[in-house]
């Protein structure tokens, strides 16, 4: 059983999506995060295991390879998609409540900014380490921020910027965010984004790599 | 000895008796002048003004005319969201729609906002003979990924050849562009592919290699000079953009300098960057700036070293912080003073 789970966490590490994907070359023709999903729960392993012993391990190891600059976007959103395809099954196992979620995290790209690969690649290891993510887009006001964590209890929040210019704007959303729910948690990272800035907005935790704000999310709910 | 001889030497290898100076600005020079970057990129005559304004302020050896990565895009059918203090972005992906790339044309030297950026051009030549123009062009792995969305990342694995075909044609793009802004009479082209730094050095040897070699190949027969720009964290990739041969690599922040200065010495090309735009030129203080500029040209040395910011400078760049490079850069005794003293001691000298 163990080593299903195993393939399946290669699967998500190397961004198979499926037999017929001929991504990665050295596994083409194999079955992949498609169907050894589908096999797993047809073997009866419960979606929770398949979730945190295959999907989350696969997904740890792209986090950490991505860190340490041993893969780069191409291959995380190959993963992702592979990672994306294994939670179309799951899916009613979350529904149902049989499969928990660590806790939510909601995210944007602040006001005035309109990229999102950051944003996105944070996201899809988030929601691939077992969180719920609620993706509120690009472009996002303080008060659409203030109003996701009011419906959203005790959710964690991240900002996200990719510029000089935008980035200046996550002092003024962290201060409606606090304002409104004192004891929230607000993230912020992007290209630009410093832990000394994050020290000078008053914001909680930064981190220079999705990984890293796993690691944190996890630490919170340990 | 002018800003342009200066740059060609440093280009050449040659050591220069003090190093070269290029701030970028883009969308700062309407900063200066006092209008909002949309207006300022929608006009030759605002353009002037504010590389003008840049000359008088910041005493350049070169400069870009237009700094904005979104020109060709926007000819091409990228529908673009305006910004009063940043350049636009692209929002809409023509690829990723109802588009083929054969419904594409190479754009024209009087489409869209091309020939404002001709124009001023010219304007600024018949205005700066020694001054080194730099005309961008938008990297063709950038440009390929306003066309197709991020899909672009998926299908160089999903379909490669589909990748390639659009990478053929913003080259051809490129190769243009960097033509009308020779013919305009910029000395240096610089091919601007901050995208690249999101891929590792396989992808970028298949899928940029041969591409972006073809515009160094095409400025070096024309006896122009070419700079690859790379903003982002590209440390990965040095090595294969100096390989694709332009005469200059500039790169962002987050690369260490010496890192580059010896890949690049050693593959015989000219290097460039990396002022901090945050921390320092943004956020710093002219001492902060006029410190970190001399570790800049500490590393950088006399050889081959051109001094300039990571990327574009943000709009609100404070200028003092800009004049405090300048004045660093032209003032050796300075450099020896900021180099020996301690910085509680400079204050007292109230620069």
């Amino acid at each position: 059983m163990s080593e299903l789970l195993s393939k399946i966490a290669e699967c998500i590490e190397f961004g198979k999506i499926n037999k017929a994907a001929p991504y990665p070359p050295n596994m083409k023709g194999q079955d992949g995060a498609d169907e050894l999903t589908r096999q797993a729960l047809d073997e009866g392993v419960s979606a929770q295991r398949i979730l945190t012993e295959g999907l989350m391990v696969g997904m740890e190891k792209v986090g950490i390879k991505f860190r340490e600059n041993k893969v780069f976007v191409p291959q995380v959103l190959m993963s992702a998609k592979a990672m994306s395809t294994a939670m179309i099954h799951l899916k009613p196992f979350f529904l149902s409540g049989e499969v928990k979620e660590k806790g939510t995290f909601i995210i944007g790209t602040v006001e005035g900014d309109l990229h999102d690969i950051g944003k996105n690649l944070v996201s899809m290891m988030v929601e691939g380490n077992g969180w719920k993510v609620v993706d509120l887009g690009t472009d996002v006001k303080a008060d659409q921020f203030v109003a996701a964590m009011k419906e959203h209890q005790n959710a964690f929040v991240g900002l996200s910027a990719l510029l000089t210019t935008t980035m200046v704007n996550m002092e003024k959303i962290t201060n409606a965010i606090k304002d409104a729910v004192p004891e929230a948690k607000v993230a912020v990272g992007g290209a630009p984004v410093t832990d000394s800035f994050r020290q000078k907005i008053g914001a909680d935790a930064y981190a220079p790599d999705p990984q890293g704000l796993v690691e944190y999310l996890n630490s919170q709910v340990a | 000895m002018n800003g342009l001889e200066l740059i060609k030497k440093a280009f050449a290898l040659q050591e220069v008796e003090r190093v070269p100076w290029v701030p970028f600005v883009g969308v700062h020079g309407g900063f200066l002048t006092g209008v909002d970057a949309s207006t300022y990129l929608k006009s030759a005559d605002e353009i002037v003004k504010g590389i003008s304004k840049s000359v008088e302020e910041y005493n350049p050896d070169g400069i870009p005319v237009v700094f904005d990565l979104q020109v060709e895009a926007e000819v091409l059918g990228c529908e673009l969201r305006w910004s009063e203090t940043g350049p636009p972005a692209v929002v809409s992906h023509p690829l990723s729609e109802d588009k083929k790339i054969s419904d594409l044309e190479i754009p024209g030297v009087g489409d869209g906002r091309i020939a404002v950026c001709l124009d001023a051009t010219k304007q600024l030549r018949e205005k700066y003979p020694d001054l080194a123009l730099y005309g961008l062009i938008t990297g063709p792995f950038t440009l390929a990924l306003h066309l197709l969305g991020t899909d672009i990342f998926m299908k160089l694995f999903e379909a490669p050849e589909e990748v390639n075909e659009v990478m053929d044609f913003c080259t051809a793009v490129g190769q243009k562009m960097a033509e009308y802004y020779l013919d305009a009479g910029c000395d240096v082209i610089a091919m601007v592919d901050p995208m690249t730094s999101q891929i590792d050095p396989e992808t970028f040897e298949t899928f940029v290699t041969p591409f972006v070699s073809r515009i160094f190949e095409f400025v070096r027969e024309q006896g122009k000079l070419s700079s690859f720009f790379v903003c982002g964290h590209a440390q990965q990739n040095i090595e294969a953009i100096c390989n694709c041969r332009p005469d200059n690599v500039s790169i962002d922040e987050n690369i260490p300098l010496d890192f580059v200065k010896e890949i690049a010495l050693e593959k015989g090309i000219s290097f460039g960057g990396n002022l901090k735009l945050t921390v320092m030129l943004l956020m710093g203080t002219p001492d902060d700036c006029r410190e970190h500029a001399l570790e800049c040209l500490d590393l950088g040395g006399k050889t081959g070293f051109i001094l300039a910011p990571g990327c574009d400078l943000p709009c609100e760049t404070p200028p003092e912080n800009l004049k405090a490079v300048t004045g660093l850069v032209h003032d050796p005794y300075q450099q020896d003073v900021v180099r020996t003293l301690e910085k509680a001691e400079r204050i007292h000298f109230n620069w």
